[in-house]
């Protein structure tokens, strides 16, 4: 059963900078990516996605700008800044501690 | 992708500058139509596929709304760290111009420090004293009451300040002050002289006072035989029992009765005499009660909830019109209201907002003087500014620059200021005369504080404004050719001339008000007191009524007195009065010569006082017409008098007053005891040297009734001519008094120089500052017209070369370079004298012997400011006759 990432809270932010590590992106091509990562275990809400990249910006993780898109449209193409290379790494350790908390007693050995 | 610069980012956000709304619309759009093409992808027909892409994303208008409301956010943090960082580059700016500029910078910043630092000087003086509420509950409810008679106000008598209490509604509390006089004993020391006030249980309640220790008077306690308690002032209680908490409780001796202390009250309680260093229950007897005649009480109140001063006044003044045949004595007896506040600031609220005036004329002479050094800046930046503003910076955005720099500039200025401030409030504080309420208070506060950076604030403005607009003028052509002289020169100089006019017109108000006080100073000092000062030793003695109750035993104690001090070395003379000059203090009692008709238009009011025989030689007062005291005026002989000349021809003009005779006061049998003259001594300016001299009328201690002792306390003034420096004398005089009671002190030990230099001390103090602010004016204005004619010069030197070459002599150079400088000066001067003229009448209190259209000062000041404008713009017009005309042509 595929799993809202909104449901997985706080999470949603580091997924996206983590899709930004890899390069620009405008907003459809972050939530596709994150799709076909999980093998679609993941829907990532558009309702949850923009509000959430509109924060980071205003935070400074994140920067856009309007440019080309595959198909010669303009698109935001919204990139990872340093700020927010700090903040992924940050996040990153949090998810792990927490999911090592929650294995050690979900999955005992 | 490839990465843009920050200059290609800044530049598209210009040509693509999409509202946030419109953006996000766009964002939103383009992920719907995504979703529609992968559906399509997938095999779903459009129509469908589209349905689809628009139900999955749910609730796009909620969306939509969320992220334009965090990008507007976004924008507005922007828009504000923009302005800081500009505010911050701007700044910085600011401060690499000034640091390249120093000697501008450092007399611009200087002349801002002097003006801002003068005006925050005397705004903290005039805030600690004049400004400030006073220091109790609701001090605008409290009201000074005077007993006025034919516009002069005075002291109330018991009795009238019953009636008033029992018959008033307008106030919820009616206070009597007695100010008097108190010999202290406790076991540890010797006696000594303590001035306080008798007050009803009422006062403390009055004034809303705070107890530091212990409590104020009961309602028992303000009753005859009950008022053995006694409250100090929290400063005497500092000083003279090291603010030791267990001397509540203890009994000390006052006038030879035993009072306990029972509290510790603040010293601002200190409302009315200024140096009440105890308080002790007025409780009235019988006696005081009803008496209508004898003015001692200074009263004040507490005005009821919505009661106004006009509503109070009108009810106290029928009040007094019915008391005037109630009581006895008491014709022509008024009431008359004013506020505490004014009363208590009183004479300085005037003279401080003066000299805030005036300083405020030196601060505002101060940024024309800077306003001119921009000018003269602002025609050299016209190429940098031009350049600016053809990269694109708005005239907006470059006078936002320029004014920063002035801003920068008077922070500088202020900052500086602020240290002068510092040494000049404590400068003030220690030259001030000593009598100057709650000065001690004045200091850097926050109020002072809010002041200097309001005053630097808008000065930056004042002076910024002018030379920002011209500056920022979108000149470009003009200035961007070769010289940077553009077309503005004319009108620029015409801008400095009339900068130079304004404060030439400044400077000359200030020097006329400075001139009228110097003329007074000069023409109070040629003023002949009418009495020698020098080696004159003069001190105060109260005997206290439980040990001197009869009026004979006054009267020995005070011929003992004197015979001793007569006997000390060194004493070439001595004698006893009442009252001596230039102490403040004065007794006054209405008589009516014989012979007139007993109606209140006939009575004459005189100073009146109580002497020993050789008070005259004494003081060196000439005996004009018949003779001094002495040895015959006992107390069975005819009541004899000596009156000054001013009362000799007041009574009796035109007549001879030696043997004319004046009913005096009441006599044990209730018929007046008529006295006759039989001395006139010359005048003496007994309340100062600024007053007029008052009809003096003066009573023979061995003959002078109980009336008058008791209203004078039975205290004397011991006064001795010595042969040497009195200050050496105080230890023998004052054994040669403890010879007589050893529990008399001598209090108020002056020599009558000191008594003379304190009476000026004010006067002086006054006009030394306001003679400082008019020299600082002078200077400032001097060195705005050199500042012009040099620039004249700088400016013209190819002209002025040109016309030398053409043969103009020196001379003629001279007078050209000469002439541009005074035309302002000129104009300056005549719209400064107009502008005195018509406002010089607020000193009209503080002017002696002139007027305050003076000619004389009318006449010198603009000399003396002509003079000092001339040598200013003569020494930089001497350089352009040293200009050699070919280098002039050539540069």
């Amino acid at each position: 059963m595929a799993v809202a990432a909104k449901d997985l809270h706080g999470t949603l932010d580091a997924l996206v900078l983590k899709t930004l590590s890899w390069g620009p992106r405008h907003g459809y091509a972050i939530a596709r990516w994150l799709e076909d990562t999980s093998r679609e275990e993941l829907v990532i809400e558009e309702g949850s996605l923009y509000p959430s990249l509109y924060r980071m910006e205003r935070r400074g993780w994140i920067e856009a700008e309007w440019g080309e898109s595959e198909l010669g449209r303009k698109a935001k193409l919204y990139r990872l800044t340093a700020v927010g290379k700090k903040q992924l790494r940050a996040e990153t350790e949090e998810w792990a501690r927490f999911a090592g908390a929650v294995s050690r007693i979900l999955l005992p050995a | 992708m490839p990465r843009q610069g920050a200059f290609g980012r800044q530049l598209r956000s210009m040509l693509f500058k999409a509202s946030v709304s419109d953006e996000v619309d766009a964002e939103l759009a383009f992920h719907v139509e995504m979703r529609t093409r992968e559906y399509i992808a997938r095999g779903l027909d459009p129509e469908l596929a589209r349905a689809k892409a628009v139900g999955r994303f749910g609730d796009i208008k909620r969306v939509n709304d969320t992220c334009r409301r965090i990008g507007e956010g976004r924008e507005r943090d922007m828009r504000r760290a923009e302005w800081i960082h500009e505010l911050v580059q701007d700044a910085r700016y600011a401060l690499r111009q000034l640091a390249r500029m120093p000697g501008f910078t450092i007399v611009a910043a200087l002349t801002l420090a002097i003006g801002i630092g003068a005006t925050t000087a005397i705004f903290s003086v005039v805030h600690a004293v004049v400004l400030r509420p006073l220091p109790f509950t609701e001090p605008d409810q409290l009201v000074r009451l005077y007993s006025s008679r034919r516009g002069t106000d005075g002291s109330s008598s018991a009795a009238n300040f019953l009636a008033w209490r029992e018959r008033t509604k307008s106030f919820s509390r009616l206070v009597p002050v007695e100010y008097r006089n108190f010999t202290l004993i406790t076991s540890d020391r010797s006696p000594e002289q303590v001035t306080g006030e008798r007050v009803s249980a009422d006062f403390f309640p009055a004034l809303g006072t705070t107890f530091r220790l212990g409590r104020g008077f009961s309602k028992e306690e303000d009753q005859p035989g009950r008022a053995n308690v006694v409250v100090l002032n929290e400063r005497f209680w500092q000083s003279r029992f090291n603010g030791d908490s267990s001397v509540i409780g203890r009994t000390v001796r006052l006038n030879a009765l035993e009072h306990v202390i029972i509290g510790i009250a603040p010293a601002s309680s200190d409302v009315l005499s200024q140096d009440a260093k105890i308080w002790v229950p007025i409780a009235f007897t019988a006696e005081e009660r009803a008496d209508s005649r004898k003015g001692y009480l200074d009263v004040f109140a507490r005005l009821a909830p919505g009661v106004s001063m006009a509503q109070a006044q009108s009810e106290m003044s029928a009040i007094a019109k019915r008391l005037e045949t109630e009581l006895e004595d008491n014709r022509e007896n008024g009431v008359r209201l004013a506020s505490l506040t004014q009363t208590f600031v009183g004479q300085y609220r005037s003279r401080l907002l003066i000299l805030l005036g005036a300083v405020g004329f030196v601060l505002l002479i101060a940024c024309v003087n800077v306003a001119n050094l921009l000018l003269a800046r602002g025609a050299t930046r016209g190429k940098e500014i031009a350049i600016r503003a053809a990269l694109g910076a708005g005239r907006g955005r470059v006078l936002r620059q320029l004014l920063t720099e002035s801003v920068v500039l008077a922070g500088v200025g202020g900052i500086i200021g602020l240290g002068l401030a510092f040494w000049s409030v404590r400068l003030l504080k220690a030259a001030a005369p000593s009598e100057v309420p709650r000065l001690d208070q004045a200091g850097l506060d926050v109020p002072t504080l809010a002041f200097a950076l309001g005053a630097t604030l808008v000065s930056s403005i004042v002076f910024g404004i002018v030379p920002a607009l011209r500056t920022a003028r979108p000149d470009l052509q003009g200035a961007l050719r070769a010289g940077g002289r553009g077309s503005g020169t004319v009108t620029r100089d015409r801008v400095r001339q009339l900068l130079v006019a304004a404060e030439v017109s400044l400077s000359l108000i200030l020097l006329v008000g400075a001139g009228l006080l110097i003329r007074s100073a000069i023409l109070l000092q040629r003023v002949q007191p009418g009495f020698e000062t020098s080696r004159i030793f003069t001190a105060w003695v109260a005997l206290p009524p439980a040990q001197y109750d009869s009026v004979a035993s006054v009267r020995l104690a005070y011929e003992r007195i004197m015979a001793e001090v007569r006997a000390v070395p060194g004493v070439e003379s001595a004698a006893g009065v009442t009252v001596i000059p230039m102490t403040g203090l004065s007794a006054q009692a209405a008589f009516i010569p014989e012979g007139r008709a007993d109606d209140p238009s006939n009575s004459i009011s005189f100073n009146f006082r109580i002497a020993t025989p050789g008070v005259f030689r004494t003081l060196g007062i000439p005996v004009k017409q018949g003779r001094d005291f002495d040895d015959r005026d006992v107390a069975a002989a005819p009541c004899v008098l000596i009156v000054n000349e001013t009362a000799a021809r007041k009574a009796w003009p035109n007549e001879n007053a030696i043997g004319k005779r004046i009913p005096g006061v009441r006599g044990p049998d209730g018929n007046r005891i008529m006295c006759s003259v039989v001395g006139i001594v010359g005048d003496a300016h007994d309340d100062g040297l600024r007053e007029a001299v008052r009809p003096q009328l003066y009573f023979a201690s061995a003959q002078a009734p109980a009336p008058l002792w008791n209203a004078m306390q039975r205290s004397m003034f011991l006064i001795a001519r010595t042969t040497s420096e009195p200050g050496t004398m105080t230890k023998q005089l004052q054994a040669a008094v403890a010879r007589v009671d050893p529990t008399l002190p001598l209090f108020d030990i002056r020599s009558m120089d000191e008594r003379i230099s304190a009476s000026l001390a004010t006067g002086k103090f006054n006009t030394v500052l306001l003679a400082m602010l008019g020299a600082i004016g002078l200077l400032l204005a001097a060195v705005g017209i050199y500042g012009v004619v040099a620039y004249f010069v700088t400016q013209r030197t190819g002209e002025i070369g040109l016309r030398m070459a053409l043969g103009a002599t020196p001379k003629q150079v001279l007078r050209l370079v000469v002439g541009q400088g005074m035309r302002p000066v000129i104009l300056g001067i005549a719209v400064g004298a107009a502008f005195a003229a018509a406002g010089s009448r607020l000193l009209s209190s503080l002017v002696f012997g002139i007027g305050t259209t003076d000619p004389v000062t009318f006449a010198l000041v603009p000399i003396v400011l002509a003079a000092v404008a001339l040598a200013a713009s003569v020494i930089p017009a001497r350089r352009a006759i040293r200009v050699e005309p070919t280098q002039a042509l050539q540069s």
